[in-house]
């Protein structure tokens, strides 16, 4: 059970959104990352058979995505904004569209109780969609995704904008659901990525820039992620030379974390080769990609 | 499957607070033009007034608006239905001189003449009522004791009150169109004739399911719109488009449950609404004797209202799926303005009109003119609207296959420059 995409392009007018995407995605979490407008949405949704591609081949546990019917009825694809009718009860959503999916009402009398359960909204059944919080509305646009039981689950952008302990849940419950299935998460935010996905693929401008596990990444960054404590008048001079990853103010001193700009580049005295993580691979691989540009743009 | 969806729509538009604005609009309207239920009157040979006959005499129409002329002067109160609806028009003092000048005009009576006229009315009335209340009877309206210039051609008299129409606002009684036939009293023979027919060819119900196809069509030729509209807009709103998108459901299923339960809960009140007027009309078949149709209405609600309700939704679904906006109230609304004010007289307007007219209870003559016509009429519109359903499930299927992202919205070439 896989996802394959080849030679995928995507154009909106004379704009290319998807590059010449090649992917395979196995069994599992998957994680997309991508600063905003990388794309990341475009392919969620030309694998949800939401968008056509412009070439290039897409197959979805062997279904064509072409035929859209079969996809749909194996996919289940949370949007970046979900939402459903305001006046439908959380219950009377979830019956809804379980009536759209095809599923009989047995099934849906069976199912949706144990759903709301999982995603901890069993005691919000009467509660109207309107009524709900961001952090409900997503942990119920899961529990729709996932209503009729689909192989494929698509989540695009689900922790932005949920507070620390809303994202942490929704992370785990992520992990959860993956079990038997492809989950492709979507996000531009590399805590979700770190905390759930094994196998990753980064994006920018439209192109696939790294597709691999989380440790090969770590380890493409390795040596050359550095920390130093320096003082508040050395920091535009650390600024200029290194690409900055953090930085944390202590009184008249500052702690900051760096990437060289090559692997050949020389290290000031005090500066200590530090432990990789996600945040500094990916900004190390971006810096390796776009050069400056990286570091001004927001990930 | 699709019975669920269709449930599950009707829910949807049972919580739309859209339907019952809708449902009150219905039911104000009906009250309002239908009013209570008028049995027909059985003429009697003895009766002076035994009901009226339509005649196309050019005389007999001039002499007709004269007299009603005169009676609209007096009272300062004149009938008009400028967009279809009854309006009231009272003049000012100058404009009351105009319709006075017209008057004499088209009768060549003086002034003096005239007030003659209308005192010797006023004695005449008084006189009418008293003996009238001695019999304990209606007292029958005389006509003023005037007539048109024997010399005034039609032509001339129909642009002498074509102004009065002007003065007026349009939609009087003294418009061309309206100038076209009169009803003169009829005959005993004929009432009798007219009466016989409601009873025995209409058996009564059907008669007055026709009026109430008339006043009703004219409402479910514009309302239905909004329910559709509403609807459509509806997953777009609530931002629930792509969901509802990647559902396993046809778009066939989709659009279709939709459409049919618009039409399902715009037709169920209308049919309810009927029984106000069949009940009466059961019952005094009954003491007439008469076996009633009990069917009558949902016949004529199925062949004559349901074509137009039918159009109106789908007109709404197709635009509002089109262009993602409310355009289709803007559509609907010039179409319904048009079709209203182009009836050419209110009993039998038929054509390829939306809304055909029969405002009128009985002239079943009629009727059997215009029957084939409103026949062909009918089936075209449903044809159209079946035209347009079609068209909504491939405009429906293209969107959600990305292909077609909406009228509005390619124009405004604004979804390229949000996806990416």
């Amino acid at each position: 059970m896989e996802i394959w995409l080849e030679n995928v392009n995507k154009f909106y007018g004379s704009k290319q959104a998807l590059k010449e995407i090649n992917l395979t995605i196995p069994q599992g979490m998957f994680g997309l990352l991508g600063r905003n407008g990388a794309g990341k949405t475009t392919l969620m949704k030309v694998l949800a058979a939401l968008l056509p591609a412009d070439g290039g081949e897409i197959d979805i546990c062997g279904v064509p995505v072409g035929n859209a019917g079969k996809v749909r009825e194996m996919t289940g694809y949370l949007p970046q904004d979900f939402s459903m009718y305001g006046n439908m009860t959380v219950y009377e959503a979830m019956d809804y569209l379980g009536v759209l999916s095809g599923l009989s009402k047995k099934e849906r009398k069976e199912r949706i109780p144990v759903l709301l359960e999982r995603v901890n909204l069993q005691n919000n059944q009467r509660t109207k969609v309107k009524a709900m919080s961001g952090g409900m509305r997503r942990r119920l646009g899961i529990a729709q995704a996932i209503l009729h039981d689909p192989k494929v689950l698509i989540v695009d952008e689900p922790t932005a904008g949920l507070d620390p302990e809303e994202r942490v849940r929704f992370r785990n419950l992520l992990s959860e659901i993956a079990g038997e299935r492809i989950v492709i998460l979507s996000t531009h935010i590399v805590g979700d990525i770190e905390a759930t996905c094994e196998n990753i693929a980064i994006m920018d401008r439209g192109e696939i820039v790294y597709n691999g596990t989380v440790s090969e990444l770590l380890s493409l960054a390795e040596g050359n992620i550095y920390t130093a404590d320096i003082s508040r008048m050395e920091l535009p001079q650390v600024k200029k030379q290194y690409v900055v990853t953090g930085m944390l103010t202590q009184s008249d001193h500052v702690t900051v974390r760096f990437l060289l700009k090559n692997p050949l580049q020389e290290v000031f005295a005090g500066a200590k080769a530090c432990e990789v993580n996600v945040e500094d691979a990916y900004m190390y691989l971006m810096y390796r990609e776009r050069g400056d540009e990286a570091c001004f743009s927001p990930c | 499957m699709f019975f669920t969806m269709l449930k599950k729509e009707c829910g949807q538009y049972l919580k739309n607070p859209a339907y019952y604005i809708f449902l009150l609009c219905m039911a104000v309207f009906y009250i309002s033009q239908m009013g209570t239920f008028e049995a027909p009157l059985k003429p009697q040979p003895n009766m002076e007034y035994t009901g009226t006959a339509r005649s196309s005499d050019e005389k007999s129409i001039m002499e007709n608006a004269l007299q009603e002329m005169l009676q609209d002067y007096e009272n300062n109160s004149y009938t008009t239905y400028p967009v279809g609806f009854y309006k009231q028009v009272i003049l000012d003092d100058e404009e009351q001189e105009q319709v006075k000048d017209c008057i004499l005009r088209i009768s060549g009576v003086t002034e003096q003449e005239l007030d003659e006229i209308y005192k010797k009315m006023k004695a005449e009335l008084e006189e009418i009522s008293q003996n009238a209340q001695a019999q304990g009877v209606a007292a029958p309206m005389p006509d003023y004791d005037i007539s048109v210039r024997e010399d005034i051609s039609f032509e001339e008299f129909k642009e002498e009150l074509k102004k009065i129409d002007k003065l007026l606002g349009g939609g009087s009684n003294y418009s061309e169109k309206n100038l076209q036939f009169c009803y003169v009293p009829a005959t005993y023979e004929q009432a009798k004739q007219e009466y016989d027919s409601i009873l025995n060819e209409d058996r009564v119900t059907n008669a007055y399911a026709r009026l109430f196809c008339d006043y009703m069509g004219i409402l479910l030729a514009i309302l239905p719109v909004f329910l559709a509209v509403t609807r459509a807009l509806q997953d777009r709103k609530a931002k629930a488009e792509q969901v509802i998108y990647m559902q396993k459901a046809s778009s066939t299923s989709i659009i279709l449950s939709r459409f049919l339960a618009a039409v399902f809960v715009t037709i169920i009140p209308v049919i309810l609404l009927s029984c106000s007027t069949l009940l009466p009309a059961v019952y005094f078949a009954k003491g007439m004797g008469v076996k009633s149709d009990l069917l009558a209405f949902v016949k004529h609600i199925g062949f004559w209202l349901l074509p137009t309700v039918l159009v109106c939704l789908s007109v709404g679904f197709f635009l509002t799926e089109l262009t993602d906006s409310a355009v289709a109230i803007l559509v609907q609304g010039v179409w319904w303005f048009t079709s209203l004010n182009a009836a050419g007289n209110l009993v039998g307007h038929v054509g390829w009109n939306l809304m055909p007219r029969f405002n009128a209870v009985g002239s079943n003559w009629i009727y059997q003119q215009i029957r084939g016509q409103l026949m062909r009429n009918r089936w075209l519109y449903t044809g159209v609207a079946l035209l347009l359903v079609f068209l909504t499930v491939i405009v429906f299927q293209q969107k959600r296959k990305g292909v077609f992202t909406g009228v509005g919205t390619m124009l405004g070439n604004r979804k390229g420059k949000q996806e990416a």
